[in-house]
């Protein structure tokens, strides 16, 4: 017997922080959680899975598409076309869709109830499926504690949407311990609502299979779904399977040795072509973050758009136009003779140092700055504010995180820092 | 750190050249190297000995990269001597005196860690920095904050760089803005947003749809129902309308059917077989007409025929005839002009050989032709005699030249046999330039004394009161300024102490007048009772009461005498104390009613008294100050008493003190250069003095009442003259001796040419001899040579001539014969006679008769074939014809006609009765068809009962409403289809989704634009906050010293800066003339901008040396714009600023030189020479 466990599909939810450019691979990105369900569909049907579980967050919550809901649906059908039945939990965000209220499924497509444990069982293969719906977004007490008894010489499966002991980046819901889920006495534990693949335990197994794609710098490295092979009730196989169609990885590139920006090119150039040579055969968002204490330090401070702009152009050559370059992140540092010099002065540019130093401290400095950005801030989207890296410029924290490039750009315009 | 020794021992243009600054002390180094001297290069040196050779330096033109050098002796702060080396290379690049390599820490820490950026910027001043200063000070408008900062910094451009960072920052952002990079960005992010809300699909629009699809569909559903039951209704009556037309038609075919006689029809297959036979015998007859008609014709055509044996049978010979005509004419034609080509000819050789000098028969000429071999001696002979002539002439012409020459040049060197030397001339010359320009120095002194005299005397009169000689002014002894500023502080405290009590005073005396006014006022409105009247009133009353008491008691009142009771008295008394209770009652009754007026009254008293008081406590204080004014002024005349007038106010005297030591010091110059001006007036003297006894011992006119530069140039021509002789002298006895050599060369060459050309001659006559020549001019004997070629040439043209003539007469007689006998076969009408063209006439003639006989003999045989084929013809159709006419008549009989008419008649009644059967039967079928399985007989009769009239109205009806049902069919289908596509669009693809992608790809684009806004905009705010912070910390002493600075650097033009707000409440610097003129920067003259910078610098630089390291300053020809007062001072304030850290000034200029060295005190400056 084999099933496929997914969970946190997010379906419709888009990509954050692409801004688009000429050479982007804009066709990937188009509809990749879509791509990624389909691309779950047509592994079963080749696997000749006996079912699917999805441990919740079909839908992105406050998505309110209906287009979405069909489309999913259209999904499932393919499935039980192919007598693949589907066994479904509620997540928070299903459980604030709109979409998933009024959606018909397909009638091999069991979602499981929200007002108790729920107990379906498959006699073909001996198996029992344990599992419950959130009834409303936040639930925040333990419900694996008030499901079933396991169904003696039987397959248990638990269905569970929850954040396990709390994972960083997830809300708090549903709590449980290893151990709470042990002591049921289950086989398999087909968690969701983690987006990273974590395996928690082995006896029995609790499995995060992670979301079907990353949708942002957050959420990198490959994404899929769990395929699990069971033979004579104990499970043979645990495997992972990845159906993201574009994945999001950073390259940190150490430009200690580099002295200019053609050898910071150079050196992005290699590491590109590094991680490309290893990686799978399919669009990439990747963040470049150029790190050290490097000569080029102020230099690209100076030159920074055109730096951005550079490695893009680079990225689509190597890459054939299938890497996005998401951002390109300055945390180089000047090499430390320099900043050794730099300190040493005794004249008003080491005063002017100090006083940008000391800066990221002065509380009521960063406030006063906060609002010389007023203008600004009042005509931002608020969405900004959102997200996974929010930017927030009335933060006196966001606008102390500016002021090392600050710090670079001024110093390096002052002093003239450019190499000849 | 100070250099004790600066030793290039290899780099760039020095090799092992040396400074030497020792031995330590507070001095300035005046570094002088004239240009090319190596002066950038030392520069260059010093910065790469603290630092490093760079890898790239160019220094290593002259010495190997390996190979260069720099080496110093520094003292440290402690005071202990290090010795160091440079060297060139990527490690261990320092080294000691025994070339072994140190760390580089101990260079480190002599420079306490200042870097090489730091040392370049700080510690070096130079001309383009000052002058880029000097503008950014006007440019910035002398902002306060920026110009502390940038003399602190030692960089430049930072209110450039604020200025840069804002705009660059609006580029992409501006509140209002719309075409701003970021603007545009967040605009994008809005509309997006709308088109996802737009393309979003909710629940509600789903079901809405999909209610109305249904909904559609069902009414789609009825409206297509209705409209099949009125179709079928219709289908019906039309069916019925149709059948309605069948039956007529029926009917009356079957009448007509019976009306027709019943007879034997002709059957169709006999109406086929007559209809044949009449056709044939009908077309039979039309070819037999024809036929005839044609032969007719034919035989009359071959009747009109010519005949034409014979000569078609020549028509051979008369075609070939025809083809020689051509050759035959143009034979007659060039016959005769053959023939006088060839006695031209034959002439044309005669003339020549004639012409010769030794005349020839034209055979002789034959024999006589020369053989290629001969012409090519010829030639060869002509040719070498040319050369030897020309070779032979040129020789001849350089000989003539060389001799011209060599006698031109004796005659020269003997002409400047004896000429004197000019090199002790040339050395004392040189020695007087490099003492520089005297004379011009001279001159400088005198005018600078004339203009110091002319202030001193303009300058003494303003030193009026006092009144003295310019010698006394010297020793004057005045207060000094600090006696004079303690004076006017204590007069100021004085008149300020003054004017307080004045103000004090008329104070309270307006107080008292105001008290006094009020009382009087209140007095006119009655009297005021009083707390005191009241008391009276009381006591009077009370002492009346206890009379009168007493009385009634003892009838003794106290203190009197006992009396006896007088009872008039007594009444008297009580009306008496009636009246004193009325009055303190009344008194009682007023304090209370007017109590207002009582209490202003009080308080107006009491008033008056105190100001009374303040105002005598005023006057005494008065009179004290009084006492001490006197005091002060008893003081302040005692100070001046030694000069000897009487002082003004102390302001006024400060000023005097001003003006008096610029006086002094101008008269302290006054006789510094008159002491100058005697020396250099010895010294020019001297000069001219040498000069004169040289150009004596040269033999040389001694110009007089020349200056000593005139003498230097007149000195500097003879010099030149002189020996550009000499050198002329030597160059011809050299020249000469080479033109005489080439000479002896040229004429054995000469001889050579001649023995050539005698051999020539004998060749030349050995050849000649075999021809008939009498001269012995080759040209002679190459006219012999064509015209022997020429006659050879015409003999043979000649034979050709004769050949062809011949050929063509021979051809003439042949055509002629064969013409004349065709002419006389078949032109008997030509005649017997023949002209020349008659062979030509012939022949056309006869080829045109040949032609017309040809055409003829076709046409005949042609016409007799088709009349053969005629009658063949004829024949065949005559039998065809009485074929047809048999078979007619067989058909006639066989249906029983007695004519062939009465047959055709017949034949047409069988058609109609056949056609009419056939119709019948056709509306049967017909009309079974719209029976549609019924009896068709029954049906037939059942229609012939139909209302005919009322099918159309009702058909009418139907195809109405059918007509609306279909347009509301269309209708909805049409809406269906809008609705089911809405619902596609919605419930395929992925519209919203796509949307919300974009949207957040605009939201993404935002945010690196943002960041680099806010980029700019911290750095220009952090920038700002701490100019502004810089300025109030470093505002005051900076300024103080810089005032100072700036004063001296402009020799007392100035008095100094100060600072003051702009128009848009900025602060800025201005500068203070001296008179106190206040100037903008803009303002400065850019000589006085570059002074201000330095001042600023220099300030700066002293602040920051107070606290820090003290590392040598490198200043490299910065007075460049400066005068030579300015220059002066500037030397003299670097001399100072030596005793804080070593200053090393270097220069192009001799000039700045001498300046420092009447600047400076001797003991405080030392001067270096620059050599490689």
């Amino acid at each position: 017997m084999k099933f496929l466990h997914a969970a946190d599909v997010h379906l419709d939810s888009p990509l954050d922080g692409l801004e688009r450019y000429e050479g982007a691979p804009v066709e990937q990105l188009r509809g990749a959680t879509r791509q990624a369900l389909k691309n779950l569909v047509e592994f079963a049907i080749q696997q000749q899975v006996d079912f699917v579980i999805i441990a919740g967050d079909v839908y992105d919550g406050d998505w309110r598409d209906y287009n979405t809901g069909l489309f999913f649906s259209a999904q499932m059908a393919e499935l039980t076309r192919a007598g693949i039945p589907v066994f479904v939990i509620k997540g928070n965000h299903d459980a604030a869709s709109q979409v998933s209220k009024s959606l018909t499924l397909p009638a091999r497509v069991h979602v499981f109830s929200h007002n108790r444990p729920e107990t379906v069982r498959l006699p073909e293969f001996e198996v029992a499926l344990h599992g419950q719906s959130y009834a409303e977004r936040a639930v925040t007490e333990d419900l694996s504690r008030n499901y079933p008894a396991p169904v003696s010489g039987w397959f248990n499966i638990g269905l569970l949407h929850t954040s396990a002991t709390g994972r960083e980046g997830h809300e708090n819901y549903a709590p449980c311990t290893i151990e709470g889920l042990r002591s049921k006495g289950y086989d398999y534990w087909a968690l969701g609502h983690v987006h990273q693949r974590e395996v928690l335990c082995e006896d029995p197994w609790i499995v995060f299979p992670g979301n079907l794609q990353g949708r942002h710098i957050r959420e990198t490295g490959p994404k899929g779904c769990t395929l699990v092979t069971v033979d004579r009730g104990a499970i043979r196989q645990v495997q992972h399977h990845n159906l993201d169609v574009l994945r999001w990885d950073e390259l940190a590139i150490d430009l200690t040795t580099a002295h200019d920006l053609d050898s910071v090119l150079s050196q992005t150039s290699k590491a590109l072509s590094a991680h490309l040579d290893t990686g799978d055969d399919l669009a990439w968002a990747l963040r470049l973050r150029f790190t050290g204490a490097s000569p080029a330090h102020a230099s690209l401070a100076l030159r920074r758009e055109q730096l951005v702009a550079e490695c893009r152009a680079l990225a689509a050559n190597l890459s054939a136009n299938t890497v996005w370059i998401e951002k390109v992140k300055l945390q180089t540092r000047p090499p430390a003779a320099q900043v050794d010099q730099l300190d040493d002065r005794a004249d008003a540019v080491g005063d002017l140092l100090k006083f940008l130093r000391d800066a990221s401290s002065n509380e009521a400095l960063l406030t006063d700055l906060a609002g010389d950005l007023a203008d600004l801030t009042q005509k931002l989207p608020t969405d900004l504010n959102d997200g996974p890296e929010p930017l927030n410029l009335h933060d006196p924290a966001t606008i102390a995180g500016l002021l090392p490039e600050v710090e670079a750009l001024l110093t390096s315009r002052l002093l003239n820092q450019e190499p000849s | 750190m100070q250099f004790l020794e600066i030793e290039f021992l290899k780099f760039g243009c020095f090799t092992d050249t040396r400074l030497d600054l020792g031995p330590a002390g507070p001095r300035l180094h005046v570094i002088h190297g004239p240009n090319e001297a190596g002066k950038s290069t030392a520069l260059r040196g010093l910065t790469d000995f603290l630092y490093g050779i760079p890898n790239r330096s160019t220094d290593n033109f002259l010495h190997k990269n390996t190979d260069l050098r720099i080496g110093a002796r520094l003292l440290d702060d402690d005071g202990r001597e290090h010795r160091l080396i440079r060297r060139k290379g990527n490690k261990e690049t320092l080294l000691n005196s025994a070339g072994k390599a140190v760390d580089e820490s101990r260079l480190e820490a002599l420079l306490h860690g200042v870097p090489r950026e730091v040392f370049e910027t700080e510690f070096r001043l130079d001309h383009p920095l000052m002058v880029q200063g000097g503008d950014e000070l006007r440019e910035g408008k002398g902002d306060l904050a920026s110009s502390l900062f940038q003399a602190g910094a030692g960089v430049l451009g930072v209110q450039r760089l604020q200025q840069e960072l804002g705009e660059e920052a609006e580029r992409l952002f501006k509140r209002r803005g719309s075409t701003q990079e970021l603007n545009k960005a967040i605009e994008l992010w809005k509309e997006r947003q709308g088109r996802r809300r737009e393309a979003m699909f909710l629940v509600t629009d789903w079901k809405n749809l999909n209610q109305q699809v249904a909904q559609k569909t069902q009414e789609r559903k009825q409206v297509t129902e209705e409209h099949t039951a009125l179709a079928t209704e219709r289908q019906r009556l039309e069916r019925y309308q149709q059948a309605l037309r069948l039956v007529t038609g029926y009917r009356q075919k079957q009448a007509e059917l019976a009306a027709l006689p019943q007879r034997q029809l002709v059957s169709p297959a006999a109406r086929e077989a007559r209809a044949r036979a009449s056709q044939v015998a009908a077309e039979a007859q039309r070819k037999i007409a024809e036929l005839q008609v044609r032969q007719n014709r034919r035989q009359q055509e071959l009747a009109g025929l010519p005949e034409s044996g014979s000569l078609l049978a020549d028509k051979p010979e008369i075609e070939a005839l025809q083809q020689q005509i051509g050759s035959y004419e143009i034979a007659t034609r060039d016959l005769s002009k053959l023939q006088q080509q060839l006695q031209d000819g034959q002439a044309d050789n005669r003339n020549r050989l004639e012409n010769l000098t030794e005349a020839l028969s034209v055979e002789e000429a034959a024999r006589l032709r020369p053989t290629a071999a001969q012409r090519a001696t010829l030639e060869k002979l002509l040719r070498s005699r040319t050369q030897l002539d020309t070779r032979l002439e040129e020789l001849e012409k350089q000989r003539r030249h060389l001799e011209s020459e060599v006698r031109q040049l004796e005659a020269e060197v003997a002409a400047t046999a004896s000429l004197p030397d000019p090199l002790p001339l040339r050395s004392l010359l040189k020695r007087i330039a490099s003492e520089g320009n005297l004379s011009a120095m001279n001159d400088e002194v005198v005018r600078e004394l004339a203009q110091a005299e002319r202030r001193l005397q303009g300058g003494l009169s303003q030193l009026h009161p006092w009144q003295g000689t310019i010698a006394e002014l010297e020793f004057l002894p005045t207060p000094t300024t600090e006696t004079i500023d303690t004076f006017d502080t204590e007069f100021r405290n004085l008149a300020s102490d003054r004017q307080r009590l004045d103000g004090e005073h008329r104070r309270l005396q307006r107080g008292l007048d105001d008290a006094e006014q009020e009382l009087q006022q209140l007095a006119a409105q009655g009297d005021v009772p009083t707390e005191a009247d009241l008391l009276a009133a009381r006591q009077r009353r009370d002492g009346l009461w206890s009379r009168i008491r007493i009385a009634w008691t003892d009838g003794v009142a106290p203190g009197e005498k006992a009396t006896r009771q007088d009872p008039e008295e007594n009444t008297l008394r009580a009306e008496e104390l009636e009246s004193a209770i009325a009055v303190s009652d009344d008194i009682a009754d007023r304090l209370r009613r007017e109590a207002d007026r009582v209490a202003r009254q009080a308080t107006l008293l009491a008033n008056r008294d105190r100001l009374t008081r303040e105002s005598n406590r005023l006057r005494e204080e008065q009179q004290a100050l009084s006492q001490t004014a006197g005091e002060l002024s008893a003081r302040w005349l005692a100070c001046w008493a030694p000069c000897r007038f009487e002082p003004r106010s102390p302001a006024e005297m400060r000023s005097w003190l001003t003006h008096h030591r610029a006086m002094q010091q101008l008269a302290r110059q006054q006789a510094e250069g008159l002491v100058r001006q005697a020396d250099l007036e010895n010294r020019l003297e001297r000069q001219v003095q040498q000069i004169a006894e040289e150009l004596q011992r040269l033999q040389e006119t001694i110009p007089t009442g020349r200056s000593v530069p005139q003498l230097l140039e007149y000195g500097t021509g003879v010099v030149e003259r002189l020996e550009a002789r000499q050198l002329s002298r030597v160059t011809a006895g050299k020249q000469r001796e080479r033109f005489e050599r080439d000479l002896t060369d040229l004429i054995a060459a000469e001889q050579q040419e001649r023995e050539r050309q005698a051999r020539w001659l004998g060749e030349w006559g050995e050849f000649v001899r075999s021809f008939p020549v009498s001269s012995n001019d080759p040209e002679d004997l190459r006219t012999l040579f064509a015209t022997l070629e020429a006659v050879a040439h015409n003999v043979a043209e000649q034979e050709s001539l004769r050949r062809r003539i011949e050929d063509m007469r021979q051809h003439i007689r042949q055509v002629s014969a064969v013409a004349q006998r065709l002419a006389r076969t078949h032109l008997p009408e030509f005649g017997p006679e023949f002209g020349p063209e008659s062979p030509a006439r012939i022949a056309k003639e006869l080829n045109e008769r040949v032609a017309r006989a040809g055409r003829a003999a076709g046409q005949r045989s042609q016409l007799e074939e088709d009349l053969s084929e005629a009658r063949e013809h004829f024949a065949a159709v005559e039998a065809q014809r009485a074929q047809a006419a048999a078979e007619l008549g067989r058909l006639a009989r066989q249906a029983g006609c007695q004519s062939e008419e009465e047959l055709a008649s017949l034949e047409s009644e069988s058609v109609r009765i056949e056609a009419l059967q056939q119709e019948l039967e056709g509306l049967r079928t017909e009309l079974s068809h719209t029976a549609a399985g019924r009896d068709l007989d029954e049906f037939i009769h059942e229609v012939a009962l139909l209302n005919a009239d009322q099918i159309p109205v009702r058909l009418d009806e139907l195809q109405r409403q059918l007509h609306e049902l279909d347009e509301r069919r269309t209708q909805l289908s049409q809406e269906l289809g809008q609705l089911q596509g809405e619902l596609t669009r919605h419930t395929t693809g992925s519209l919203a989704s796509d949307a919300e992608q974009e949207a957040r790809e605009a939201l993404a684009a935002i945010r690196p634009l943002a960041e680099q806004y806010a980029r700019l905009r911290l750095a220009q705010g952090l920038l700002r906050r701490h100019l502004e912070a810089y300025r109030q910390q470093n505002q005051d002493p900076v300024l103080e010293r810089a005032t100072i600075l700036f004063s001296r650097l402009t020799n007392g033009a100035f008095e100094g800066i100060k600072p003051d707000y702009d128009e848009k409440d900025r602060k800025i610097l201005k500068g203070v003339r001296n008179g106190g003129d206040e100037v903008e920067i803009a303002g400065l003259s850019a000589g006085t901008r570059d002074q201000l910078f330095l001042a600023l610098r220099l300030a700066s630089l002293e602040r920051q040396l107070a606290s820090s390291a003290r590392v040598p300053l490198i200043v490299d020809d910065i007075l460049i714009n400066f005068d030579d007062h300015r220059s002066r001072s500037t030397l003299a304030v670097l001399a100072e600023f030596a005793a804080q850290t070593q200053v090393l000034f270097l220069t192009h200029h001799p000039r700045l030189v001498d300046l420092a060295r009447e600047a400076v005190p001797a003991d405080q400056l030392q001067v270096h020479e620059l050599r490689h």
